[in-house]
């Protein structure tokens, strides 16, 4: 009996040794955590490195650069020279598609966040609600930027048929990749946006964070890429209530290392920079564009800067911050501009021009715009766009949407190597190709129209 | 009872069947069941100490046979002999059996502890009968001579020494165990007078590949090539693993100047290590489950023993020269002035004075002595003949002797050992103290280490309870100057073969490294801090101090519940801290260049604006973590039925890992105040160039937990004595694994074995010729758990310096299809020993699996994700290790033992996904490939220079390619495969010669069939202008010069350079070679004080060996000079050690 005894007691000790402990193991890690309270979800939507990259593509397809020095063709990328003559393909064998993968990223980490935050611990509903509506808005920007260069120019008329481009909204990493037609991808984005709204600060902790106003400006943003100029406008009224502030050029003239860094340049909205540089020479339609004073012109390019021949954009290299594509005063101002200038309103049309033009010119140069004919206002403010989005690539955005003005869409034209290459009016070229590998592993995606 | 052992001669119970009238009694005394048993069989047993007897024949008449017999009673016969028995080394052996012949055990009496007895003779014999366990009994004729000493010898082959193996839960007998293991004694370590251990295990058992290069320890190749998938074998000491196995935070100084390595084993003193045990198979290694998939090895510490206080004492020294600098194959003075003066003609180098490039600053680098005075000729403010005669003066230097003389010097080692052992029937204890101080070759660096080791062992509560108590404490500290390093180094503070480091009046010579001498002497004019250079100087100026304390305990109880079945509960609580401190002086080089290179001059006042604060910079870094393990297990060990045994054992254990460590760097520090200023690393402030730069945040803080349960079984099932051992174990572990689901973490780990003494079968019973004869089969599956993937989404957070915000970043995104690595090994072995174990063989031959590697593969990154880890990438390997043992000659005084180690391992990626690389790029190529081994090497096929002196190679139609042809234009069929780069085979091959107590030990090692290439020319000029250092490898002295000589020479010449031609030229097949060698290890000669000797001094034992180390290569394959265990990028890595010295000195008393 003793021994049976023993025997039991020993057994009883190493089942409790054993079994009262499965969650013994669960502990959590302090470097690498899975997502469990609200502050880890904050955490992921604080970082800057996921979201503020961009695009590299419209800064080369646009028409702000125009490269015809031999030596410097030769010496581009095979993905560039590619995108410069609006070629089938871009980029080929093991190359990425940067743009395309940073944006998809940032998605699938909105996606994370859209799907787990509510659920979260120890977080407040308001600031689960932030941080909901924050991803909302980052993932409409992604959404709109990668629409608007992987999808088809948006027709108000034909958008249900029009294609766009894959749209998960889940973190699943198995789903099918199938396009959304531009419809379903833009009252997406109106949607989320609009969500979004009312859980937001009229303006974040910095640039890097997404607030009512930056929310307003891609509103104002995506309805001007929809044609509804209206609410375009509204939207844009709505962000210049909150911030309407612009750096007077003139004041850094000389020193350019002076310049407010992204998170602290009170133009700034959101935050955005490129995917890497294009270097080029300006296109000489875009220098003569520039009036007599102009400090965009004089600071922000240089001649004959580190090897690229002629003119080149130089604003990236003042703060090494790269070149910010995101959303800010000017382009906002210019969107009300814009519609303004659709409805023939000269006054309001000219004022908004001229408020930026004073930012933009030397004190002494600087003259007020005057123009009375109301058919010349559009042309005016497209050309001013031109000008403020000089090096962005967002000028690219304008050119595809214009192709829908008679009188504005015109006929690109370039010469490579040699070749002449032409992009008509309309032209599926203006569609970015989506890389081959990409296809390759989900073919459901398809090729973008040739 | 419990416990019980025998020995007994290995012929004397076969074929000899009991009936046993069970079930016995279990109050029954031993002795009793035995009288039963043997005394009807002919046999006696002999009581050697408690619970352990041997078994002998009774040579006894057989009394009650005749009625004769009775009648022949004889006489009384009083009389006392006296004597010593010692054994062969002149020991006095203690509790040996002396009995008159013929009598009875009853008469027998046992040598006290010096090996003295007495007899009194009851009755008259002819002769004694001496015996002892382990030695061969002796019959002395009886003369009328009442004084007998008796000498016994050894005797391995009649009495089987059992050896018992340890897997880190039990002991099994070596019969009984059916998987690979191999079994190294204190004896096989204390062969290699080595401080290093790693140095002591090199080729001591097939199949373990030691790198005492990089510090590490490969069993039986590699099992996987995923990325942060852990390589080396799990380390168990007394029950429990050690902390960590990749040592990857204190590697304090490079190993071929420093004798005692950073190794994690170095960590505990090779004095103490009782046995060392090497699980290879699966059958030996998955009771460790999840982290045994490379193998385990099972450290036990010295215990102490039931006798008389026994103290060891011990010194070891170690001293090895200089290392010899004319093993680098380097560049002459003449030679190297020589290339500086065709840089110049061919417009390498410019002169920077008078043709200042685009960057005022870099046009200020300075050229070396003899360049500049070639631009002084230019420049026009020397002559030729000037210029001639101080390029003559500088041909004729050669610096060796003094970075020999100023910057190195002996290496020498020290280890002094102290241990105190003994016990008593209810206790045991040893303790141990070690101190071993290491001088590497160069100057300022040293080593310091510090051991206490005690244990303890009680029995309690009328012995049913056992009490093992362990203490483990290490202290060890090492200085580390990089001065001597830098000097024969590539950088800039590299000298060349013409700069010395003193002048004639033994000044210590500074020179400009960084901006020319009149650019430094300006700014030093402003205020600036000197910006010039001497190796010596900085010896002094700066001083990198590392610490660590290690702790461990550990405690076991076990208590036997019934008879056969044992409980026990153990526990190990292991505890480290580390820390280090780099101090720079605010003289140091490195201080002054940071300091100077952020000062800049007001425009307006004039003075100097710091942006680094000026003083000395200290780096300081923690670490402090502790462990701890509790486990709890039943032991069986029974009996069932006649023929079977069961031996089983069942637990479960815990285990949690913490460490948190921090780093940080502190500036404006000041020695002897120990003070600092505070800066904020992240403002930016304007350097003597025009950039802004700032400090930079190098602080990082560190917190880590992890947890383990495991459950695990063991059984071996004997049948027939040991003939037949079927065995299995499985094991269940759980670790953390964030966000893992329990599926996921936990999966069981298996494997089973057989084996098959064939030498118990009755059809052996007549080759006599044949000692031991076994057959092991076994099959079972290692794993690796995933480190870096789960089926969650896992953040990793830090600190965005611009916003001040934290972030995080999801590192691995939920992937619901993550599982383990796992490993399965399908071993076969065969143990052979024939002519009474004087030749023995151990064979085994293995084919491992590996499955389900973690790899990242190319990712949709629609879904977010370029890459994404799966477990689904596999290998295979396999292999053979062959131990081969010989006792070529066994006299009395003299004998000969050899041990012969030849082990093979080859893997196959077999995963079809890991293509091969189709480009050139497979020429430097690393990544896996389906069909090659991990480790495959490729290069271009030379084709000899051009008349250009440039590359050509041959493409794979045997045409020609030139240099100028783009490497797009070169595909993968055009290189050649060249091999493995680790050595398939290798082993060792050691002698051991004994006279009388004179011990000689010859130690080779082998590794063969692997290939390298030779680096032939680094840093070389492939554009103009050139800036940065250039080499000075001896080959560069052939290089092409003028056509013509393509025919006698490869190294591509500098006129017409490009990359493509050098890149091709470096990779090309010309420069691989052959990395096998034959080396000579060791020599040692050791003494063994002889027991006549001693008599009368305190010293029951003393011996004293000496050896030398590094001797070199008896062959090597290749024909270029090359040591291949010694190539390296680095010029001082190319140094094979130098010949080191070692005297031992042991005594026990």
């Amino acid at each position: 009996m003793k021994q049976i005894k023993y025997t039991t007691w020993a057994c009883v000790l190493l089942i409790i040794m054993g079994t009262s402990c499965r969650k013994y193991v669960e502990v959590d890690q302090f470097s690498s955590r899975t997502l469990r309270y609200t502050s880890d979800y904050q955490l992921l939507m604080n970082n800057r490195s996921t979201f503020e990259s961009s695009y590299i593509l419209p800064m080369i397809t646009n028409d702000d650069m125009a490269t015809v020095t031999v030596g410097h063709q030769n010496s581009l990328g095979s993905e560039q020279k590619a995108a410069y003559v609006w070629a089938a393909e871009y980029y080929t064998g093991t190359q990425s598609d940067v743009g395309w993968n940073n944006l998809y990223n940032q998605i699938y980490v909105c996606n994370e966040v859209l799907y787990g935050v509510m659920g979260s611990e120890s977080g407040t509903t308001e600031a689960k609600l932030s941080v909901y509506a924050e991803a909302l808005v980052q993932r409409a920007y992604a959404y709109l930027s990668l629409v608007n260069q992987y999808g088809e120019i948006y027709n108000p008329a034909t958008a249900a048929t029009q294609i766009g481009i894959p749209m998960p909204t889940t973190p699943d990493l198995y789903q099918p990749l199938n396009r959304s037609n531009l419809q379903v991808v833009y009252s997406q984005i109106i949607k989320d946006i609009e969500e979004a709204i009312p859980n937001l600060p009229n303006v974040g902790a910095n640039n890097g964070h997404v607030a009512k106003v930056s929310a307003y400006a891609l509103l104002s943003r995506c309805y001007l890429y929809m044609r509804n100029f209206q609410k375009a406008g509204e939207y844009a009224d709505q962000a210049l209530l909150i911030q309407s502030s612009l750096n007077n050029l003139a004041d850094y003239v000389g020193k350019t290392s002076t310049f407010p860094t992204k998170l602290k340049d009170p133009e700034v909205l959101l935050s955005k920079t490129s995917a890497g540089q294009f270097r080029s020479e300006i296109n000489p339609e875009l220098i003569a564009l520039f009036g007599t004073g102009d400090l965009r012109l004089t600071l922000f390019t240089s001649l004959n800067y580190s090897g690229i021949p002629g003119r080149a954009y130089i604003r990236g290299n003042f703060t090494f911050e790269g070149i910010y594509t995101g959303l800010n005063v000017p382009e906002v101002l210019l969107n009300r501009a814009e519609v303004y200038a659709r409805a023939g309103d000269v006054t309001n049309t000219l004022s908004l021009l001229n408020k930026l033009r004073k930012a933009r010119y030397s004190a002494a140069a600087y003259q007020d715009l005057v123009i009375t004919d109301p058919a010349a206002l559009l042309p005016a403010v497209i050309n001013e766009r031109r000008r403020e989005f000089m090096g962005t690539g967002l000028r690219w955005f304008d050119q595809r949407r214009l192709n829908l003005d008679p009188g504005l869409a015109k006929v690109q034209t370039r010469t490579f190597a040699g070749q002449d290459y032409t992009l008509p009016i309309g032209s599926n070229r203006y569609i970015f190709p989506v890389n081959q590998t990409i296809l390759d592993l989900n073919p459901e995606i398809q090729q973008s129209p040739r | 009872m419990y416990g019980t052992k025998f020995s007994y001669q290995t012929e004397l119970v076969d074929g000899i069947q009991v009936t046993l009238k069970t079930p016995l009694s279990k109050t029954e005394p031993v002795e009793s069941v035995l009288k039963k048993i043997l005394y009807p069989n002919g046999f006696l047993f002999l009581y050697v100490q408690e619970n352990y007897f041997t078994l002998v024949r009774d040579n006894r008449v057989k009394e009650g046979n005749s009625s004769e017999d009775t009648r022949n009673i004889p006489e009384p016969n009083y009389r006392t002999i006296t004597g010593i028995i010692t054994d062969d080394k002149r020991k006095p052996v203690a509790g040996a059996t002396v009995m008159p012949e013929g009598a009875g055990q009853r008469q027998a009496v046992f040598t006290s502890s010096d090996g003295r007895f007495t007899l009194r003779l009851l009755q008259k014999a002819d002769a004694l009968v001496v015996s002892y366990v382990g030695m061969v009994p002796r019959k002395i004729p009886l003369g009328s001579n009442n004084v007998v000493n008796v000498s016994l010898d050894q005797e391995q082959n009649m009495l089987e020494e059992v050896a018992v193996l340890s897997n880190g839960y039990t002991k099994l007998p070596k019969d009984r165990l059916t998987g690979a293991a191999s079994l190294i004694t204190a004896e096989d370590i204390k062969e290699v007078p080595a401080i290093n251990i790693l140095e002591k295990l090199e080729g001591i058992t097939p199949g373990m590949q030691v790198d005492l290069r990089k510090n590490t320890i490969r069993i039986r190749g590699v099992n996987s090539f995923g990325a942060n998938t852990p390589q080396s074998p799990l380390i168990v000491i007394d029950g429990f693993p050690v902390m960590e196995t990749d040592d990857k935070r204190a590697n304090l100084s490079d190993m071929t100047f420093s004798s005692s390595g950073s190794s994690v084993l170095n960590r505990y003193n090779p004095e103490d290590i009782e046995s060392i045990t090497v699980l290879k198979d699966g059958a030996a290694t998955s009771i460790w489950g999840a982290k045994a998939a490379n193998g385990v090895i099972v450290i036990e510490t010295k215990k102490g023993r039931n006798g008389p206080p026994t103290i060891n004492v011990g010194a070891n020294l170690s001293v090895s020269a200089p290392a010899d600098l004319n093993q680098l194959k380097t560049m002459n003075s003449a030679q190297y002035i020589d290339l500086e003066r065709e840089l110049k003609a061919l417009g390498f180098v410019t002169d920077n004075v008078t043709k200042p490039s685009w960057s005022p600053f870099n046009s200020n680098a300075p050229f070396g002595e003899a360049l500049e005075w070639m631009f002084r000729v230019d420049r026009g403010t020397a002559t030729a003949e000037q210029r001639d005669a101080a390029l003559a003066r500088l041909s004729a230097i050669d610096n060796k002797s003094q970075i020999r003389d100023l910057l190195m010097q002996q290496a020498v080692s020290q280890q002094y050992n102290l241990s105190i052992s003994g016990g008593s029937n209810k206790s045991t204890y040893y303790l141990s103290t070690n101190y071993t101080k290491d001088i590497p070759v160069f100057k300022k660096n040293l080593g310091e280490s510090f051991f206490i080791n005690t244990s303890i062992t009680n029995k309690l509560f009328n012995d049913r309870i056992n009490l093992s108590l362990g203490m483990n404490y290490n202290y060890s500290s090492s200085v580390n100057n990089q001065a001597g390093v830098n000097a024969i180094g590539g950088n800039n503070m590299g000298l060349r073969p013409y700069e010395l480091l003193q002048d004639e009046n033994g000044n210590n010579i500074s020179r400009s490294i960084r901006f020319r001498d009149e650019v430094a002497a300006d700014f030093a004019s402003k205020g600036y801090l000197p910006w010039t250079y001497s190796a010596l100087d900085d010896l002094n100026a700066t001083d990198n101090v590392s610490r660590s304390n290690r702790l461990r305990f550990n405690m076991n109880i076990d208590t036997k519940i019934v008879d056969g079945i044992t409980f026990a509960i153990s526990g190990a609580l292991q505890r480290n801290l580390e820390d280090t401190e780099n101090v720079s002086d605010p003289n140091s080089y490195y201080v002054r260049n940071l300091v100077n290179y952020g000062t800049t001059v007001s425009g307006t006042t004039g003075k100097l604006i710091y942006g680094v604060p000026n003083g000395g910079v200290l780096g300081l870094s923690n670490y402090d973590g502790w462990e701890y393990n509790i486990r709890g297990q039943v032991n069986v060990n029974k009996n069932i039925g006649r023929f079977v045994n069961l031996t089983f054992l069942a637990g479960t254990e815990m285990r949690q890992t913490k460490y948190h460590s921090s780093t940080q760097t502190r500036y404006g520090f000041n020695a002897d105040t120990y003070s600092n200023l505070t800066v904020n690393p992240t403002v930016n402030y304007a350097t003597v160039d025009g950039y802004s730069s700032s400090l930079g945040n190098s602080d990082v803080l560190r917190k880590n937990i992890n947890r383990a349960l495991s459950y695990y079984s063991n059984a071996a099932l004997s049948f027939a004595g040991s003939k037949y051992v079927l065995s299995g174990s499985v094991r269940f572990d759980d670790f953390t694994l964030t966000g893992a689901a329990r599926n996921q973490r936990a999966k069981p780990l298996w494997s089973t074995g057989f084996k098959w003494n064939t030498l118990s079968e009755k059809f052996m019973q007549n080759v006599n010729w044949l000692s031991g004869l076994a057959f092991r089969v076994t099959y079972g599956v290692g794993g690796t758990l995933p480190q870096s993937s789960g089926n969650v989404v896992v953040l990793n957070t830090s600190t965005d310096n611009l916003t001040n915000e934290q972030t995080a970043y999801i590192s691995s995104p939920a992937n619901n299809q993550i599982s383990w690595e796992k490993v399965k090994t399908f071993n076969l072995g065969t143990d052979i020993s024939v002519f009474r174990n004087r030749l023995s063989f151990n064979f085994d031959v293995y084919n491992k699996k590996t499955s389900d590697i973690l790899y990242s593969l190319p990712y949709n990154p629609t879904y977010g994700w370029t890459y994404l880890q799966f477990n689904s990438a596999s290998m295979k390997s396999h292999g053979i290790d062959l131990g081969v043992k010989a006792e070529l000659i066994k006299q009395r005084d003299y004998s000969w033992t050899t041990l012969f180690n030849f082990s093979y391992n080859t893997n196959e990626v077999t995963d079809d996904r890991f293509k091969k690389v189709t480009t050139f790029n497979l020429v430097s190529s690393s990544t896996p490939t389906v069909g090659l081994p991990t480790d495959y090497m490729y290069a271009y096929r030379w084709a000899g220079l051009d008349a250009k002196g440039q590359s050509q190679i041959y493409n794979k139609a045997g045409e020609i390619v030139s240099a100028a042809t783009g490497n797009n234009l070169i595909t993968a069929d055009d290189l050649v495969y060249q091999g493995r780069t680790t050595a398939p085979y290798f082993g060792a091959f050691n002698n051991d010669f004994r006279y009388r107590n004179f011990n000689l030990g010859v130690r080779i090692s082998y590794s063969m069939g692997n290939v390298l290439r030779r680096p032939s020319v680094q840093n070389y000029p492939t554009y103009t202008p050139y800036s940065g250092t250039i080499g000075s490898q001896s080959d560069l002295a052939n290089r092409w010069r003028q056509p013509g000589d393509e025919a006698i020479t490869n190294v591509p010449g500098l006129q017409y350079i490009t990359d493509n031609s050098l890149n091709r030229y470096i990779n090309s097949d010309l420069l691989t070679i052959s990395g096998s060698y034959i080396r000579l290890q060791q020599i040692s000669l050791g003494y063994n004080a002889p027991a006549d000797i001693l008599k009368g001094t305190p010293f029951k034992s003393a011996n004293v060996s000496g050896s030398v180390r590094n001797l070199g290569l008896i062959w090597r394959k290749n024909k270029d000079g090359v040591d291949p265990s010694y190539v390296f990028t680095n010029n001082y890595n190319n140094l094979p050690p130098a010949k080191a010295f070692f005297l031992s000195i042991n005594a026990s008393f």
